[in-house]
């Protein structure tokens, strides 16, 4: 079973869904859905297809909005296929999966400590890794850190300056949400100007 | 006066804190228990001691420069975590690894899984008061560390692996060495068995203690140890298969047959003293059939990895270790999620603790071989 | 420094603060407070083949029956309260020492959120050891260097010292 064929049964099961089939420039190919038909597709991937093992969940940060992926997995079949749903950075609200996998609870914990994705119905969403009075959400990429925490000093002399590079030279808006292959693209590999590079195309 | 006192008391639960300085949380994990008596009636892990965010300085540093904090995400299978980079960056460059690398890389992590295993059933032994074999696990352990040393120069973050095989060969007699070794464990190991595994106050604090079904396991994600001694029969290494695995025999070892049920911490602990046996197995087969070659494809030693998404997997010590990257066309990553065993084995205790009492607490934490620095990472 | 004599009756002629110093320093007993890697190190150390308790340190559990807190591994803005709070905890005379690069300065995660840049900026430091992660040789040498600096501890005739005789 490949992912095309993952795809076309869903399209087929579920006509009025919008469910698209993407890829990068190279890598594992993953299936694109809107949060509030998450819930539907994973129950027929779990039930119909055996997927039962959800062997990661991870959130990221674009820029525009964010995103939340899910690792899927069967242990009988041997087969495994990458989900992914966008939300919007200003409100992010994806449904939670604790009901359908289990496993996915704190993994859900961690996305919404670290980047700040909210879980809908999610039965005990706080934070995991940082403290509970921690202000901010880490793995965001316009995350600036606190200049003390409770008397210790944060910073380090260079801190601002790393992160502005950071912000520069990671043209969030620029990673493969989109279904074109992207050739011809010189990939860029000096950072003498990062400014100079357009955010948008 | 005294009997108006006694019956003013009260008898509710209380909320002890476990940690996170705590002999037997393996590093720095914190327990918050409800109690009553001596029986645990909620649980709640307080984890994040650890956090020293390596997924955001993977944003920050090249791909290369971050083959060592691969290593540190789980200090005590360092080679799984650099493997499972290399994997993944390769995938997304495209580029084969030699023979003779995959069968170098083998061998180092195997032999990393054996000290690992001594590691994790010597602390579980020492946390239930058998101090001895924890000390003789330490000393097989300084004989793998000097193996270490000649491999890769490090005894404890190895940083051996690089895109397209590893960073160097093996020097002239390392390989006779290996086997001496293993010669050497294959007589130790019933040695440590008889030391601990059938001594009767250790089995009968461990049977029937934290019984995990396979429905439980599979739904919340462990892997490992810890799923296969539930009763599933699933290991990446020949499931899904990666390097030259497929080249191997060994037995996939699950946690049928031994003494009390079938997901018991029992069964997790025979399921670790197996696997280092098979481990063995393992390594002997590599180095006997160690071919000729290249350690490493020629490449840039800053590569342009060109922009996608890929998901990479190894058979952890602990369950999956799995890299999740997502490239940008730079040379360096846009986001690494890395998923490891024991964050998955954490969040099913506050499903199978209550109802135990602390001491057996102590004896499932070990053998669910959960580390502070993969959970946190 | 002066030498034991075993006379008929026992004359013991020495200097009263080399007699206050020498049990305190050999028998020096260590948290078992370990963080990350180090602690992995920390545990070599207290193994067969470098073996910390020929020199009288074993580990306790308790900070309250600990000498020296060896901070082994890094520490993150979480932990550094408890690591205050277990340092208040142990009774005076007590010692610290910051392992490996972590414990120093921050060691390889100085592009972390959440690692404090040395625990120096948390609790006061007697010796410092660099390396990531030391060798159990290196760990063995700070430790006989703590012991060092507790045989030239003075605890009679404070008040008429000068500079260059505390720093020996």
């Amino acid at each position: 079973m490949t992912a095309g064929e993952v795809c076309s049964t869903l399209q087929n099961r579920l006509p009025e869904i919008k469910i698209e089939l993407q890829r990068g420039q190279v890598g594992d190919p993953w299936i694109l859905v809107q949060p509030a038909d998450l819930l539907t597709v994973l129950q027929i991937l779990k039930q119909d297809l055996g997927l039962n093992y959800l062997a990661c969940l991870s959130a990221i940060d674009y820029g525009t909005n964010l995103g939340v992926v899910y690792q899927l997995r069967s242990l009988s079949t041997k087969f495994e296929i990458m989900v992914k749903t966008l939300t919007s950075k200003n409100n992010p609200l994806v449904p939670s999966l604790t009901n359908l996998y289990p496993a996915a609870g704190w993994f859900e914990r961690e996305a919404y400590d670290l980047l700040g994705v909210n879980f809908q119905d999610h039965p005990d969403l706080r934070r995991i890794m940082m403290p509970e009075d921690w202000v901010g959400h880490p793995l965001r990429k316009d995350y600036q850190p606190p200049a003390e925490y409770h008397g210790i000093p944060c910073d380090r002399p260079d801190t601002h300056q790393l992160l502005q590079q950071l912000h520069i030279t990671q043209q969030p808006d620029k990673v493969g949400t989109t279904t074109t292959s992207e050739v011809g693209k010189t990939p860029a590999g000096n950072t003498d100007n990062p400014g100079s590079k357009s955010p948008l195309e | 006066m005294t009997k108006l006192m006694i019956e003013t008391l009260g008898t509710e639960s209380t909320v002890v804190n476990m940690g996170p300085q705590h002999p037997s949380t393996h590093g720095v994990i914190s327990l918050r228990l409800q109690l009553k008596g001596e029986v645990i009636e909620a649980i709640d892990p307080n984890v994040g001691y650890l956090h020293r965010s390596i997924e955001k300085i993977s944003e920050l540093t090249q791909y290369t420069g971050f083959i060592p904090y691969t290593d540190r995400v789980d200090y005590l299978s360092a080679m799984f975590g650099n493997q499972a980079w290399c994997m993944a960056v390769e995938k997304l460059l495209g580029i084969q690894v030699p023979r003779r690398a995959e069968y170098l890389r083998v061998i180092a992590c195997e032999l990393n899984r054996i000290i690992n295993h001594l590691i994790a059933c010597g602390t579980m032994a020492m946390d239930l008061g058998a101090f001895t074999p924890f000390l003789h696990g330490i000393r097989e352990r300084e004989k793998v560390n000097d193996i270490m040393e000649k491999i890769c120069g490090a005894r404890l973050n190895y940083n051996y692996m690089r895109f397209g095989g590893v960073s160097r060969d093996f020097i002239r007699g390392l390989d006779k060495e290996i086997l001496a070794f293993v010669d050497r464990f294959k007589k130790f190991l019933p040695e440590f068995n008889r030391l601990i595994t059938g001594n009767e106050i250790f089995e009968k604090r461990l049977i029937h203690i934290g019984v995990i079904s396979p429905e439980l396991a599979i739904a919340y994600g462990l892997g490992g140890p810890n799923l296969r001694a539930s009763g599933i029969d699933f290991d990446l290494r020949r499931d899904f298969p990666y390097s030259v695995y497929p080249e191997f025999k060994f037995r996939v070892v699950t946690g049928e047959g031994y003494r009390g049920e079938v997901g018991d911490s029992f069964a997790r602990y025979m399921v670790r003293i197996e696997e280092m046996e098979e481990s063995a197995k393992i390594i002997r087969q590599a180095i006997e059939g160690l071919p000729e070659g290249d350690y490493q494809t020629k490449l840039l030693r800053n590569p342009v990895v060109p922009a996608g998404e890929v998901y990479s997997h190894v058979e952890s010590t602990r369950g999956e270790m799995g890299f999740y990257v997502v490239s940008n066309g730079t040379d360096t990553a846009y986001r690494t999620k890395i998923r490891t065993g024991s964050f998955t084995a954490m969040s099913i205790l506050p499903k199978i603790v209550p109802g135990l009492m602390v001491a057996d607490l102590v004896a499932l934490f070990g053998s669910l071989d959960v580390v502070a620095p993969e959970v946190d990472r | 420094m002066s030498e034991l004599e075993w006379a008929e009756g026992i004359i013991l002629p020495t200097k009263i603060d080399w007699l206050l110093n020498w049990p305190r320093r050999n028998s020096l007993w260590y948290l078992l407070f370990a963080t990350a890697c180090c602690g992995i190190e920390l545990m070599q150390t207290g193994g067969p083949r470098t073996d910390l308790d020929r020199f009288g340190m074993v580990f306790r559990a308790t900070p309250r029956q600990a000498d020296v807190l060896l901070i082994a591994g890094a520490v993150t803005y979480k932990m550094a309260d408890a690591v205050r709070r277990l340092y208040d905890q142990m009774p005076e005379p007590k010692y610290v020492l910051a392992m490996g690069s972590c414990a120093n300065c921050g060691g390889l995660f100085q592009k972390g959120y959440s690692v404090v840049k040395g625990i120096d900026k948390v609790i006061p430091v007697d010796m410092y050891l660099p390396g990531c992660a030391p060798r159990p040789e290196a760990l063995n040498e700070a430790l006989l260097n703590i012991q060092k600096k507790i045989e030239n501890e003075r605890w009679t005739l404070r008040k008429n010292m000068d500079s260059e005789k505390l720093a020996q």
